[in-house]
C-alpha cells in the first residue's frame, strides 16, 4: 500500500487540476476523451506495468537505481548509461518543479492571511503573479518587497529534503499516507462548492454551473476533431506526463518490492488513483468554476499557469469566504506538488547511494547541493520564465518521450514478452489480459514513435501541412536560431553538466557492478507495500 | 470558442462515461488492495474428522 500511495502521489500533480481540464475544454471533450482513453490503454497503463516489472526484476538482483536497473536488464556496457536518463530526468525536473511548488504554498498563505483580494480583473492577478515569480526581470525574485517567493522556496526545499532524508518508509510513504487522502478530501470539498454554485450573478444567466459543465464536457463535432493530429498529441501527452511514466520514478520505487507483491494490481491502482484525481476531480472543478465567473472568453486558450495562478484566483475572489476556498485549493495543489517532487528526489538519492557507495546522509547532501544550484539558476533567470520553460521543454517533455520508449522496448524486446509476462505475474492475483502482449510489443512502441514524430514535426519544427514549410518553435530558435537566447543556452549547458556528472559516477560504479554480476544476488530490501 | 449552452445529451454521456469509468476503476482497485488476498480455505485431513461415535465417547468420559 505504501508504494502504491507513493507512486500515486508521484503521478497526481498540478497537471491533474490545471492542465487536463484546459486541454479537454480546448479540444472538445468528447473527441478528447476518446483519444485520452485510447492513449491510456495503449501507452499509459502498459508503460506503467512495464516500469513496475522492470524495476522489481532488477531490484531482485540488488539494483535500485535507474542506471543499475538498466544495467541488469540490457546486459550491455551501454545499458547503465542509457539508464542514467532515469536518474537525470527527475532530478533536473525537481530543480524547477520545487519553484512552482513554492508558488502554490505562497498563494495558499496569501489567501489564508487575506492578502489575495486584488480586485475584479485578471490583469491584476496576472501582474501579481508576474512580480511574485519574477517573470518581468531576471533576479527579481531575490529582490526585497516582491512577495517573498524565496522564503516559500526555502521552506518547501527544506521540507522536501527533511522528508526524503527520513527514507522511503518513514519519509515518503509516511507523508503520502496522510497527504494523498487529505488531497482527495480537499478536492472533494472544492468539488461540492463548485457543484453548488448555480448562477451566482443573475444578471449573467449564461454564466451558470450547467453551462460551465457544458463548456467542459459537450463533445462538439467528434468526427472532425478526431482527424486533428494535435488533439491526439495533446491527449497522449497528457496521459504520458500525468501518469509519471518515463520519469525513472516508478522503476526506482518498484525495485524495492518483493516477488510476492502484486505489481499488476499495484500499477493499475496507482494509475487509477491518478485518473480519478484528473478526470473526476480536476475535470469537474477547474473549468466549470472559471466559466461560471468569467464566461467562455475568460477560460478559452488559457495555459496551465494562466488558469491556475491568474484566472482561478479571480474566481475564488468572487466566492463567499475566498480566503477559505482559495487557501484550500492552493494548499491542495501544494500537497499534490510535494508528493510529486518527493518522488523526483528518490531516484537521485538511490543512484548516488548505489553508484558512489555512500550512505543516505551523504547522498542527500550531494543531491541537495546539486538541486539547490539548479534551482537558484531557474529562480534567478526568471524573466519570461525562460530557464524553467527551456528545461521543461527539453527534459520534461523531450527526454521523457525518449525514456518511455526505452522502457517499453526494454520490456517487450530486451527482457522479452514471455519473460516479462512471467515477471509481471509473480505474486499477482490479477491477470493482465493477453491482448496486452500484442499492445506492449508492437502497438505501444509504434504509437509512442508516431506521437514522438508528430511532436517533433508539429511542436518542435513547426511543420505546416497546409502551406508546407517549417516554422521551428521558439525553444529551438533560442538555441540554434539567428538570435539565440543566452539563458536558454546556459540552461541546456547546465543540463549537460548534470548528465556528465551522472555519467562519470556511473562509469566509476561500472567495475563494482560487473563484480556483483558474478556474485550471488543479495537479498532485496523489505517490502514497503 | 464554444457558445454558452447547458449540457447536451452528448455532454451528459461524455461526462458520465468518463467520470464513471475512472471512479469505477479506482474503487475496484482500491477495494482489491484494501481487502487484500483472500485467505486460502484450509484443507481438512483425517485429524479434523470427528465422527459421532468419537464425540459420544468423549462426552461419556467427561460425564
Amino acid at each position: 500500500m505504501g508504494v502504491i500511495l507513493a507512486v500515486s502521489g508521484s503521478a497526481v500533480g498540478l497537471g491533474n487540476f490545471l492542465r487536463f481540464p484546459g486541454l479537454a475544454a480546448q479540444y472538445g471533450s468528447g473527441a478528447f476523451m476518446i483519444a485520452y482513453f485510447i492513449s491510456l490503454i495503449i501507452i499509459g497503463i502498459p508503460i506503467c506495468w512495464a516500469e513496475w516489472t522492470l524495476g522489481r526484476y532488477a531490484g531482485q538482483q540488488g539494483f535500485h537505481s535507474s542506471p543499475g536497473i538498466f544495467h541488469a536488464i540490457i546486459r550491455h556496457p551501454l545499458g547503465k548509461y542509457i539508464g542514467v536518463l532515469g536518474a537525470v530526468i527527475p532530478v533536473v525536473i525537481y530543480m524547477y518543479y520545487v519553484y512552482i511548488e513554492a508558488w502554490c504554498l505562497g498563494y495558499a498563505w496569501y489567501y489564508v492571511s487575506g492578502q489575495m483580494n486584488l480586485g475584479d480583473s485578471v490583469q491584476a492577478y496576472g501582474d501579481f503573479w508576474s512580480r511574485y515569480v519574477g517573470a518581468t526581470e531576471n533576479g527579481l525574485a531575490f529582490g526585497g518587497g516582491h512577495n517573498h517567493v524565496v522564503i516559500f522556496l526555502i521552506i518547501v526545499f527544506i521540507l522536501n529534503f527533511i522528508i526524503i532524508y527520513r527514507g522511503l518508509v518513514k519519509g515518503i510513504e509516511f507523508f503520502c499516507k496522510y497527504a494523498m487522502p487529505a488531497l482527495i478530501l480537499l478536492a472533494l470539498v472544492i468539488l461540492v462548492r463548485v457543484l453548488t454554485l448555480g448562477t451566482p450573478d443573475p444578471t449573467k444567466p449564461d454564466q451558470s454551473l450547467i453551462n460551465g459543465l457544458g463548456y467542459m464536457w459537450n463533445p462538439g463535432d467528434v468526427g472532425t476533431q478526431l482527424r486533428n493530429p494535435q488533439l491526439w498529441l495533446a491527449a497522449a501527452g497528457q496521459i504520458f506526463f500525468s501518469l509519471s511514466v518515463g520519469f525513472g520514478v516508478i522503476v526506482t520505487y518498484a525495485s524495492y518490492l518483493r516477488e510476492k507483491d502484486d505489481i499488476v494490481l499495484s500499477g493499475l491502482t496507482a494509475s487509477s488513483a491518478n485518473e480519478f484525481c484528473e478526470v473526476a476531480l480536476g475535470g469537474m472543478i477547474t473549468v466549470p468554476a472559471a466559466f461560471v465567473f468569467l464566461g467562455a472568453a475568460g477560460v478559452a486558450g488559457q495555459g496551465t499557469f494562466d488558469l491556475g495562478f491568474k484566472v482561478l484566483p479571480l474566481v475564488f475572489s468572487k466566492l463567499p469566504l475566498p480566503w477559505l476556498f482559495g487557501g484550500i485549493f492552493f494548499f491542495l495543489l501544494f500537497l499534490a506538488a510535494v508528493t510529486s517532487s518527493l518522488s523526483m528526489l528518490q531516484p537521485g538519492i538511490a543512484f548516488l547511494e548505489e553508484a558512489m557507495h555512500i550512505g543516505r546522509k551523504q547522498s542527500v547532501a550531494i543531491l541537495g547541493l546539486l538541486t539547490a544550484l539548479g534551482c537558484l539558476f531557474v529562480v534567478y533567470f526568471s524573466r519570461g520564465l525562460k530557464a524553467l520553460d527551456t528545461i521543461d521543454f527539453w527534459v520534461g517533455t523531450f527526454l521523457i518521450y525518449v525514456m518511455a520508449t526505452i522502457i517499453i522496448i526494454s520490456f517487450g524486446w530486451v527482457l522479452g514478452i514471455r519473460r516479462g509476462w512471467e515477471e509481471a505475474h509473480k505474486g499477482a492475483e490479477m491477470r493482465i489480459p493477453n491482448v496486452f502482449k500484442f499492445i506492449i510489443k508492437y502497438l505501444s512502441p509504434l504509437y509512442l514513435l508516431g506521437i514522438f514524430v508528430c511532436w517533433l514535426l508539429f511542436n518542435v519544427l513547426g511543420w505546416d501541412p497546409q502551406k508546407g514549410g517549417l516554422h521551428p518553435d521558439a525553444r529551438v530558435l533560442d538555441l540554434v536560431g539567428a538570435d539565440p537566447n543566452p539563458v536558454a543556452r546556459w540552461s541546456i549547458l547546465w543540463v549537460v553538466v548534470v548528465v556528465a556528472f551522472f555519467v562519470l559516477i556511473t562509469a566509476s560504479a561500472a567495475r563494482r557492478w560487473r563484480t556483483r554480476d558474478h556474485a550471488p544476488a543479495p537479498a532485496s530490501k523489505p517490502s514497503t507495500s | 470558442m464554444q457558445e454558452a449552452q447547458g449540457l447536451t445529451p452528448g455532454g451528459w454521456i461524455t461526462m458520465i462515461l468518463s467520470v464513471g469509468f475512472v471512479v469505477g476503476l479506482f474503487v475496484t482497485c482500491i477495494s482489491k488492495v484494501i481487502l487484500g488476498h483472500k485467505p486460502v480455505e484450509p484443507l481438512h485431513g483425517v485429524d479434523n474428522i470427528e465422527p459421532p461415535d468419537i464425540k459420544e465417547e468423549a462426552s461419556e468420559k467427561q460425564g
